[in-house]
């Protein structure tokens, strides 16, 4: 067993400091690094870096002066594709290319060595971009978020094109969202909040678990909380917890392997057992360390979304997490 | 997602052109984890204490440029960029007494991944100065 992953931190984990501009990008590298919650970074060109994926040379040499003085690891830029820019049709293929391209360049030009991709890079999308792929030295990682998981239909479809195009720069990054066993306490709160009884609580939760498509459970939810008096429009606030939350089987990540190179280490909480209440990282790592897998890893903490930002420590929370991270690479080498 | 934080605190003021008060105006981010192409900003819905803003007297100034919510939807270049207020104007001769109002924006977002839009709504009470 010699699997030894890079753990870092994607900067979207700190999307609140960056809405209300805490830290400029170069400040954000330093407080990352000086947390110690590196060495590896990762960040979404459309949040963190202004005229993405336009980058002008100070950008460029800064970010390289930045992350070399600081010791930490470009591992992944998390690229876009808005399909949906247009009212009036989807972007076509020659499109797509046309906005994914400057982005695999600008990973190139700021030395990142995965692009994260999005499951709406179709196929045909997909082949136009591996030779852009290949001139810039970078690979593509195709996230797996929920509501889809290893084995879901429309990843195994994008396994099937992978087979096809055969190409080692292309692979899937996991994100844990996919394969929760419970929804994120938070998340359920900011129902309770918005109006959902708290005696409705424990069914969404059975019926989150229970089989059947998202937007079949969710139905599934709303007639229920409707039958119990309450309107649809109120019970139908429970929605992100089918498509934010999926509950697909952790150890089928492993069968993606060895397409794996890079991994979304979802978290909303750590508990004072140091353990993540909704996610099981014994179940959603452990399986990918010993099928093999030796690249990096963000802490990607998203429970931002309802957390005040005075309340935010989100580095210390990281490193909860990276502790528990290295208990499961330390069960796993044993 | 981020609904607290799309209207900026302290920020409604009236708008004077030369002499006249013309409308009113405050400042408002984009309600997504990341920047958006104006042609992505679906509907910018404006309630003052309780009454809806006709749709054609909002406008978005982004980068000293102001566009209607008709023009923005044909505007496939500029972004709203994450993190950087955009102002938000509504045209209303005498604009708005001095003292609280509440202020209440639904941002429409069209997400490529997403089946309806996005629409994070936030209401504050914001005061105009006298």
């Amino acid at each position: 067993m010699t699997s030894t992953p890079l753990l870092g931190t994607t900067l979207y984990s700190f999307t609140n400091e960056w809405v209300s501009a805490r830290y400029t990008l170069t400040e954000l590298l330093e407080h990352v690094a000086a947390a110690g919650i590196g060495p590896g970074v990762e960040l979404v060109g459309f949040q963190s870096i202004r005229n993405f994926p336009r980058l002008e040379t100070a950008f460029i040499d800064e970010f390289h002066e930045t992350v070399d003085r600081l010791g930490l690891v470009p591992t992944s830029l998390a690229a876009n594709i808005d399909i949906a820019i247009r009212r009036d049709r989807d972007l076509t293929t020659e499109e797509r290319v046309d906005y994914t391209a400057p982005q695999i360049e600008a990973a190139r030009l700021l030395g990142f060595p995965v692009v994260r991709i999005q499951i709406g890079a179709d196929p045909a999308t997909l082949e136009r971009l591996v030779p852009y792929a290949e001139k810039a030295g970078v690979r593509l990682g195709m996230e797996i978020h929920a509501p889809e998981g290893p084995l879901t239909p429309k990843v195994e479809a994008v396994s099937r094109v992978y087979d096809r195009i055969d190409s080692d720069l292309l692979g899937f990054i996991p994100d844990f969202s996919s394969t929760m066993h419970r929804i994120s306490a938070g998340l359920a709160q900011t129902y309770l909040e918005s109006g959902l009884p708290a005696d409705l609580l424990p069914e969404l939760q059975r019926i989150w678990a229970a089989d059947g498509g998202q937007g079949e459970r969710l139905g599934q939810f709303i007639a229920l909380a409707e039958s119990r008096g309450v309107p649809a429009a109120t019970a139908s606030v429970v929605a992100s917890a089918f498509t934010m939350n999926g509950h697909e089987r952790p150890e089928d990540w492993a069968e993606l392997m060895p397409r794996i190179f890079h991994v979304h280490a979802k978290f909303y909480d750590i508990d004072e057992n140091g353990e993540e209440p909704s996610i099981d990282y014994f179940r959603n790592l452990g399986p990918i360390l010993e099928a093999g897998f030796a690249g990096s890893i963000s802490s990607e903490w998203e429970a931002h979304s309802w957390t005040p930002n005075d309340e935010l420590d989100t580095a210390a929370l990281i490193r909860r997490q990276h502790d528990l991270m290295r208990r499961v690479i330390a069960k796993v080498s044993r | 997602m981020f609904d607290r934080y799309i209207i900026v605190e302290n920020s409604l003021r009236n708008v004077r052109q030369g002499s006249d008060v013309v409308g009113f105006a405050f400042d408002a981010r984009c309600g997504y984890y990341r920047r958006l192409i104006l042609s992505m900003v679906e509907e910018l819905d404006v309630e003052v204490d309780g009454t809806p803003v006709p749709r054609q007297d909002v406008s978005l100034t982004v980068g000293g440029r102001t566009y209607s919510l008709d023009e923005m939807r044909s505007e496939y270049k500029v972004a709203w960029e994450f993190g950087e207020p955009a102002t938000v104007t509504v045209a209303k001769p005498g604009g708005l007494p001095a003292g609280p109002h509440d202020i209440r924006l639904a941002e429409q977002l069209r997400i490529s991944y997403l089946p309806v839009p996005h629409t994070p709504v936030t209401t504050q009470t914001l005061t105009v100065s006298a």
